[in-house]
């Protein structure tokens, strides 16, 4: 019998039990550091079960649980990825919606303008950054963390590589 | 189970691919990037990193031809080639999502910001990222990738590719309460 049926709907059930206990956690209370939540939830505890089910089988059996971790996390890492922009709200999906709803008559630029606040287009996403500890306030003024810098770091080096300016934000 | 309890073949072929799968799309992005200086204009960026991990799939279906030549009625290699397809275009929509946030991201922008000042002030940086800049920046994208047109001085409805994944989103956030 094929293993790979089995394998693809292994790594899918751990990621939708992952999903189903990431809903009914947010829903009740959001917690602070989302992101290392996400993580944790989605990649720390399903590595340890997975580890588990590596370590207690053998052969085969061993082997078709790496492959099924592997599923799982390609599955969490396209959903933690996607969960900045369902956060933040994402303002271009905000603009189609919104155009689309206007219909033929469409929307002019003030209109579009007024969808948003300042506070939403930059002032939560300024808080994001202070909550989830990669900016703190240091002495009478803003500035980066550790953590902050590395990213902050990556980013710049990784447009650099692909001869790119950074991005518009 | 296949022949001899292995799953993934003889040799190192498959482990290889998968790692492949994870490594393709930003070599093949910085191949057409750096190494063609393709897609470079700020409209067509995203355009370039789709059309990478597009490209980087086929190399992967050749790579798999030509290192998984037991293909025998039996040897189970189209679910092979389902199950690796499926990790590539999953890490694939992941890298997407990495370039895109270098490229779109408000985060991002403030924390380059922030390395390159060193220090920031939280009302110097409104007053630079008005909210009619960032609309505008995004107005031009939707623009350049065809989900806006527009007529005399007004934006209407384009492509529409981009509503189901937006209905999607902000179906997402009301499950998950995240307007609270």
């Amino acid at each position: 019998m094929n293993p790979f049926p089995s394998i693809l709907i292994r790594g899918t059930i751990t990621f939708l039990a992952a999903l189903i206990v990431h809903i009914v956690f947010w829903r009740a209370k959001r917690p602070p550091r989302e992101m290392a939540w996400l993580v944790f939830l989605f990649l720390a505890l399903p590595l340890a079960l997975y580890s588990f089910l590596f370590l207690v089988c053998r052969d085969a059996a061993a082997t078709s649980w790496v492959l099924a971790f592997i599923w799982h996390t390609a599955l969490s890492a396209a959903y933690i990825m996607t969960y900045p922009p369902i956060q933040a709200g994402c303002p271009s999906l905000k603009i189609v919606l919104a155009v689309n709803r206007a219909g033929r008559k469409g929307l002019s630029l003030e209109e579009i303008t007024d969808l948003f606040s300042e506070e939403a287009m930059f002032g939560d996403r300024f808080n994001d950054l202070i909550e989830d500890g990669l900016i703190s306030w240091k002495y009478d003024t803003w500035g980066i963390s550790g953590t902050g810098q590395l990213i902050a770091r990556f980013f710049i080096f990784y447009r650099k590589l692909l001869k790119l300016p950074l991005g518009e934000g | 189970m296949t022949a001899g309890g292995n799953i993934t073949g003889p040799g190192i072929a498959f482990p290889v691919l998968i790692a492949l799968s994870v490594l393709l799309p930003p070599l093949i992005h910085l191949i057409v990037s750096r190494g063609m200086g393709l897609y470079r204009d700020k409209a067509l960026r995203q355009k370039g990193a789709i059309v990478s991990v597009i490209a980087g799939a086929a190399v992967l279906l050749i790579l798999f031809i030509v290192l998984e030549p037991a293909r025998a009625p039996g040897s189970g290699w189209p679910w092979k080639i389902i199950y690796l397809l499926g990790i590539y275009f999953l890490f694939g929509y992941v890298y997407f999502h990495i370039f895109n946030m270098s490229e779109t991201a408000r985060r991002i922008r403030i924390l380059a910001h922030g390395h390159r000042e060193g220090r920031m002030v939280k009302e110097e940086l409104t007053q630079n990222y008005t909210r009619r800049e960032m609309v505008e920046i995004r107005v031009a994208r939707l623009l350049a990738l065809g989900e806006l047109r527009k007529r005399d001085s007004r934006y209407i409805g384009g492509k529409g590719l981009l509503i189901p994944p937006a209905r999607a989103v902000f179906a997402f956030r009301r499950l998950l309460r995240l307007d609270r």
